[in-house]
């Protein structure tokens, strides 16, 4: 039994199958590819769940405003949980939010780290204190590896963050292609951005009913470190349409 | 200078180089080689921006495979990509097809994958209609070799399921069979050509490497229509829709 919980942990494989689970959400590749891979394994994706900024403005990890992944939720068809809170509140915040979760059935917490092991003990540590699994379906895994599935599920991600002290602004707003990881390596990046070089926002990707376009507005320097995109969500209202309404009217 | 109306072809299809980065429609048959060509478009950097398929007259089902819509649909959910579907019988198909065509020209769509392998007669067909409206054409598999492709479907991992196959040259068993390399040899011994290019037989794809998650579909039953042994197919509900 602790092999199997320790397999499931990991993301080895056995199996979320049937699990209802919720994803932490950043809005960037590695937490959209944790959900897919999560759902893969047969899980049955509950929730997204987002931490915000104390503002509420913008989320917390990748400085993305609401609107853009409220716009990923709708795309996915998924509800979307958004939590708030200062750097002191955060672990508060975020148990008492895997705890309604698990109140509503959800028995599983998923998240997209690769190997940052400190990352992984706080992970299990708030999944076990709202009584859920922590699932890591990226963990130990190739990051070339996980660029190339990426690409090959038609996951398409634009870089909205960069670290200044590795990466030249006009990284910012490019879309990660095959040829932009080139570019990031050759500038000396983490392919996948593990180390914080750089993050990204995820426009398109499998179980999307539609693309979640942005326009990057301007960039500005955030901190002494990092230029991010500041993002215009091209359809907030229009809601991501279905299938026929697609072309049924709306332009 | 390429203004609607003027005539665009491209001379070989199957170089894809030139797709990068271009906003394209697939023409979706729901089958192996629809799903290889769409998977080979995406591979070269080429902009997907929906599946367009063609139903019968009656709405309800594709003309040569006889699918379903809600089993297009089920696909279209887990690649990620709005489906676009147009109703045509025989006689207004063109007509249709070209309407659809220019409504996504309209909307920034520059170019379209098909999953033709050899059939000169279609690529004439798609150049003369798509040319008018100023559309480029991209055939990935054109030429290819049909076994390998049929191959390269498999190994992929694309797994298809055989939901139509012709009366007379193949019996109604094969209808639901998953098309594995021992099927195929079961098809060639037969006699029909691997990749089923002729006609022979049709698939379904039901799961590959731009699938979120498998479809879980049941055979409810197998007709004969026009000489076609036609499976019934029906979409399992996922759990999540379930609730």
């Amino acid at each position: 039994m602790t092999a199997l919980f320790n397999a499931l942990r990991r993301g080895d494989r056995p199996s979320l199958r049937d699990v209802p689970f919720v994803c932490s959400w950043s809005g960037g590749k590695d937490s959209c590819l944790a959900f897919l891979r999560a759902v893969r394994a047969g899980g049955e994706p509950r929730a997204l769940f987002c931490m915000l900024d104390e503002t509420g403005a913008r989320t917390r990890s990748h400085g993305l405003p609401v609107a853009f992944v409220q716009a990923q939720a709708r795309a996915l068809d998924i509800p979307l949980v958004l939590g708030s809170a200062t750097w002191d509140d955060y672990e508060e915040v975020f148990v008492r939010t895997l705890r309604e979760l698990a109140k509503d059935g959800v028995e599983a917490g998923v998240f997209g780290d690769i190997d940052i092991e400190d990352h992984r003990a706080w992970e299990e540590q708030v999944a076990g204190a709202a009584g859920m699994e922590a699932f890591l379906p990226l963990w130990q895994a190739g990051r070339r590896d996980l660029l190339e599935e990426a690409f090959s599920m038609n996951v398409k991600a634009t870089i909205v963050t960069v670290d200044s002290r590795v990466l030249g602004r006009d990284f910012v707003g490019r879309e990660l292609t095959p040829r932009c990881v080139r570019d990031l390596e050759a500038a000396g990046s983490d392919a996948a951005g593990e180390n914080g070089e750089y993050h990204t926002a995820v426009t398109q990707a499998p179980m999307f009913s539609g693309r979640v376009d942005l326009r990057v507005r301007e960039v500005q320097r955030v901190d002494e470190h990092y230029w991010r995109a500041e993002l215009v969500v091209e359809t907030p209202g229009a809601g991501v349409p279905g299938a026929r309404a697609e072309h049924g009217g709306a332009r | 200078m390429k203004g609607p109306g003027a005539p665009v072809t491209n001379v070989s299809p199957g170089d894809l180089a030139d797709l990068k980065g271009t906003p394209f429609f697939f023409s979706w048959s729901g089958g192996k080689d629809s799903c290889l060509a769409l998977q080979r478009a995406v591979a070269a950097g080429g902009d997907l921006r929906c599946l367009v398929s063609m139903l019968d007259g009656g709405g309800e089902r594709t003309g040569a495979h006889g699918l379903p819509v809600a089993f297009l649909e089920a696909q279209a959910e887990a690649i990620g990509v709005p489906l676009v579907l147009g109703s045509a019988g025989w006689n207004d198909y063109e007509r249709v097809f070209t309407g659809t065509v220019r409504k996504l020209a309209s909307e920034g769509v520059t170019a379209a994958v098909f999953g033709d392998i050899d059939l000169e007669a279609h690529l004439e067909w798609e150049q003369r209609v798509l040319g008018a409206v100023g559309l480029r054409i991209y055939q990935p598999l054109w030429m290819d070799d049909r076994r390998a492709l049929v191959d390269e479907a498999i190994a992929s991992p694309i797994e298809a399921i055989i939901v139509a196959a012709r009366a007379g040259e193949l019996g109604k068993e094969f209808v639901g069979r998953r098309l594995t390399p021992d099927c195929v040899r079961d098809l060639e011994a037969a006699g029909a050509d691997a990749a089923g290019e002729d006609g022979e037989y049709h698939t379904a794809v039901v799961d590959g490497p731009l699938f979120a998650h498998r479809i879980d579909v049941e055979i409810e039953g197998v007709r004969n229509v026009n000489d076609h042994w036609q499976a019934q197919l029906a979409v399992k509900e996922r759990s999540k829709e379930a609730e």
